[in-house]
């Protein structure tokens, strides 16, 4: 008897705090690469506000419970990138959302220039993140190293995993308020459950956009000579067996009756 | 005093002629299935010799029996902790090369050859893949050959032995070998009981025979390599092992184990035994010198009063132990202390005891050598007090016998000896003389039980070799099913409903 009018003022609650949640969710779920005041990032990730696709209700829900992909055309700007789907936020939520963009409306915010620009990258702060990358160095919440699924430049002879995108131009892609964007808030599904709660701290996002920075345009593994020192240790590897076979093969315990098959008294 | 019945064995070696009648007569019975070609419930081996499994008393190898640990009895293959490590490889099993390939003859190409220019030939077959193979062994491969310096020298039974002697047994016309017939010994310890995970085998409650319950078995194959004497095998194309069952759908129509039955030199006596099954745990845990009369000890006397009221306080019935008293291998084993159980050191307490036998007759011995030229009437009294320089080695029917202690063996082959010159005597000369009666006597008997030992040797008849007591199953039977109506349907329709697969 108690709970019913509890539930229904919890909802009027909510009712009320519904454009202010709104901010609230971009944030969280958006602004990682449309950035904190929707104003994108030309050429990588459109800007949501001042654009009339953003005030469509309806399609932005498409896209975030279905994600989008293909070429577009925002502001004279084109625009070729995935956006992932985002069922984890619920449709309420994305109507908050749209909510607040509608909101945003017509403000025009100058496509301001990144928040911060990323410092040079430094040559430390890129082995840093190359160290971060192939695992290492442990990310500091336990997520998993990067190499585990995917590759970026030069490896070595194996290079990285196979089962996520390449990453040697990601720099090139998103640059590196992309980069920073994407890593904070990590959307890409397998990525977002491979990281649920083990999220990367933003040092160990300036290291990895660093390393990034550093492998754009690389080639995925320039030294030959890898691949043949790799092949030589398993060659090696073979023959050392075979020796250490060789060797024991004869002194191994022979039962009594293969002694006798093959002749040999005791 | 926890009075139990066991149907216990006794095989008389000085009568065994090698013939194999005993193994073909298993074969044709019970394992001529697929996957059992190369089981062998009876075999007979030639020792000195390697016999089968090839060397299976090398326990170093094998693992198999108990070994006495801190006091406490453990099974040699493994503690618990070690037997899952092993589960799925175990490295004492046997393998095929330790048996053999079984194989057969392309006998249909003799049929079926076109014509040639030479005699068709029926090529041996592996009767595992069917592909043609080279014989290398076979179940009885090193059969009489008592010699070699192949076979008989790699006998594990050497130990102990002096190098010369070892060295006389190869030499041409000193050569000495003797028949050793093995089935299982339903073991009153048995190892393989202990060794399975399954809980599969079991020893049954009214006459100690050893099962495998092949419904419950998985196939762990621990109690191959648990059984000292390797008389479990694993068949193949079932994946469950099997054993020597003692033919018990015979015994319990009263008949003797085919293997028994078939015996040609009639070697073999099936009785009833009463046994103290309190006694067992000390009996296996004494010290190695004293495990054969430990052993005896633990089988008790039919006639006393007291093992009678305890026999049957604890159900015995008595034509039950009316069969214990009738029992060949009773007057063998206690009465006249000839038998021993093989391999006693493995503390299993095998209940197959063995008469072991006597050396050739014609060696005489001076200085350690063959004299030929001896009177025969005097041979037999030279080995009766040389029985060191017999030609089978005391020390080698030891090792078999009584865990390496020649002073249980010698008795025996005293009394056995004393049998021979005085039943020689009697039958040759008609009397017998003051010498003889004086052996008789070094030998610890009497001419009585002499006359009696030598009845149940020589001329048994097959109720005096065979005392099976009745199993009553159709008072088994009453529980579930009319017996007339159950004897009626044995043989036909279902024991098992059919399960679909193989």
């Amino acid at each position: 008897m108690k709970g019913i009018p509890l539930i229904l003022w919890a909802g009027v609650l909510w009712g009320l705090a519904w454009a202010q949640d709104g901010q609230a969710l971009y944030q969280s779920h958006c602004a990682g690469c449309h950035g904190p005041t929707a104003q994108g990032i030309p050429g990588v990730f459109p800007p949501l506000a001042a654009n009339p696709r953003a005030a469509d209700e309806a399609h932005v829900l498409k896209v975030i419970r279905e994600g989008l992909s293909g070429p577009l055309e925002v502001a004279g700007q084109a625009y070729n990138g995935t956006m992932p789907a985002m069922p984890q936020v619920s449709e309420a939520d994305a109507k908050a959302i749209v909510a607040y963009l509608k909101g945003l409306g017509g403000k025009a915010s100058p496509p301001a220039a990144s928040p911060q620009p990323t410092p040079a990258a430094s040559p430390e702060l890129a082995a840093q993140g190359r160290a971060l990358f192939s695992g290492q160095t442990r990310l500091q919440n336990g997520g998993a190293p990067c190499m585990a699924c995917h590759t970026a430049g030069n490896l070595g002879p194996m290079g990285g995993g196979s089962l996520g995108r390449n990453l040697t131009d990601l720099h090139t892609r998103l640059g590196a308020a992309g980069i920073q964007g994407v890593l904070s808030n990590i959307a890409f599904p397998v990525m977002r459950e491979s990281y649920q709660g083990k999220p990367l701290t933003p040092e160990e996002i300036s290291a990895l956009t660093a390393f990034f920075a550093q492998t754009a345009g690389q080639p995925a593994n320039t030294n030959q000579s890898d691949m043949w020192r790799m092949a030589l240790a398993g060659l090696v590897g073979v023959v050392v067996l075979f020796v250490l076979t060789y060797t024991f093969w004869s002194n191994r315990r022979v039962g009594l009756a293969e002694r006798i098959r093959s002749r040999r008294s005791a | 005093m926890n009075v139990r019945a066991h149907i216990s064995m006794t095989f008389h070696l000085d009568k065994c002629i090698g013939c194999h009648t005993c193994s073909v007569a298993c074969k044709n019975l019970w394992t001529d299935r697929k996957g059992t070609e190369y089981m062998w419930w009876n075999n007979v081996e030639t020792r000195p010799g390697t016999g089968y499994p090839t060397g299976w008393e090398d326990q170093e190898r094998f693992k198999g029996g108990w070994e006495k640990k801190n006091g406490q009895l453990e099974l040699r293959l493994h503690s618990r902790a070690r037997g899952l490590t092993n589960l799925f490889y175990n490295p004492a099993l046997p393998e095929l090369d330790d048996y053999y390939e079984p194989f057969t003859f392309d006998y249909q190409n003799l049929f079926s050859a076109p014509e040639g220019d030479d005699q068709p030939v029926a090529r041996p077959v592996s009767m595992i893949t069917g592909e043609p193979m080279n014989l290398e062994a076979g179940p009885n491969w090193d059969d009489d050959l008592g010699g070699s310096n192949l076979y008989a020298q790699n006998d594990p039974n050497w130990v102990g032995v002096a190098p010369e002697i070892q060295a006389q047994m190869a030499e041409i016309e000193r050569v000495a070998f003797n028949y050793l017939p093995r089935i299982c010994n339903h073991c009153l310890n048995p190892a393989c009981v202990a060794a399975c995970p399954s809980g599969a085998i079991y020893k049954r409650a009214e006459d100690g025979v050893v099962l495998v319950n092949e419904n419950k078995c998985k196939g762990w194959r621990m109690c191959v390599a648990a059984c000292p004497y390797k008389k479990v095998y694993y068949n193949w194309a079932t994946g469950k092992s099997e054993k020597c069952i003692l033919c018990f759908p015979r015994l319990e129509t009263g008949q003797a184990p085919a293997c028994f039955h078939s015996c040609v030199g009639r070697i073999r006596y099936l009785g009833a035994i009463l046994y103290d099954a309190d006694r067992i745990a000390t009996a296996a845990n004494a010290e190695t010198q004293e495990l054969v009369q430990a052993q005896l000890d633990a089988i008790l006397d039919p006639f006393d009063p007291q093992v009678i009221a305890a026999a049957r306080a604890n159900g015995l019935g008595e034509d039950w132990i009316k069969a214990a008293q009738a029992s060949p291998v009773y007057k063998f084993v206690k009465v006249w202390k000839l038998a021993l159980p093989l391999h006693p050191e493995y503390r299993t307490m095998a209940m197959l005891f063995y008469i072991p036998p006597l050396s050739p007759i014609v060696s005489s011995i001076e200085e350690g050598l063959v004299r030929l030229e001896l009177p025969p009437e005097k041979v037999d009294f030279e080995l009766f007090n040389h029985l060191e320089k017999a030609r089978l080695p005391l020390e080698y029917l030891a090792n078999l016998f009584a865990a390496g202690n020649v002073e249980v063996i010698k008795p025996i082959l005293r009394k056995l000896l004393a049998v021979r010159i005085y039943k020689r005597r009697q039958s040759v000369e008609g009397s017998i003389d003051p010498a003889t009666l004086k052996i008789v006597e070094a030998a610890g008997t009497t001419p009585e039980e002499i006359e009696a030992i030598y009845q149940l040797t020589t001329k048994p008849t097959l109720q005096e070799r065979f005392v099976v007591p009745p199993y009553h199953r159709e008072m088994a039977t009453e529980v579930w099913n009319d017996p007339l109506a159950h004897k009626g349907e044995t043989g036909v329709g279902f024991i098992e409903l059919p399960v679909r697969g193989d």
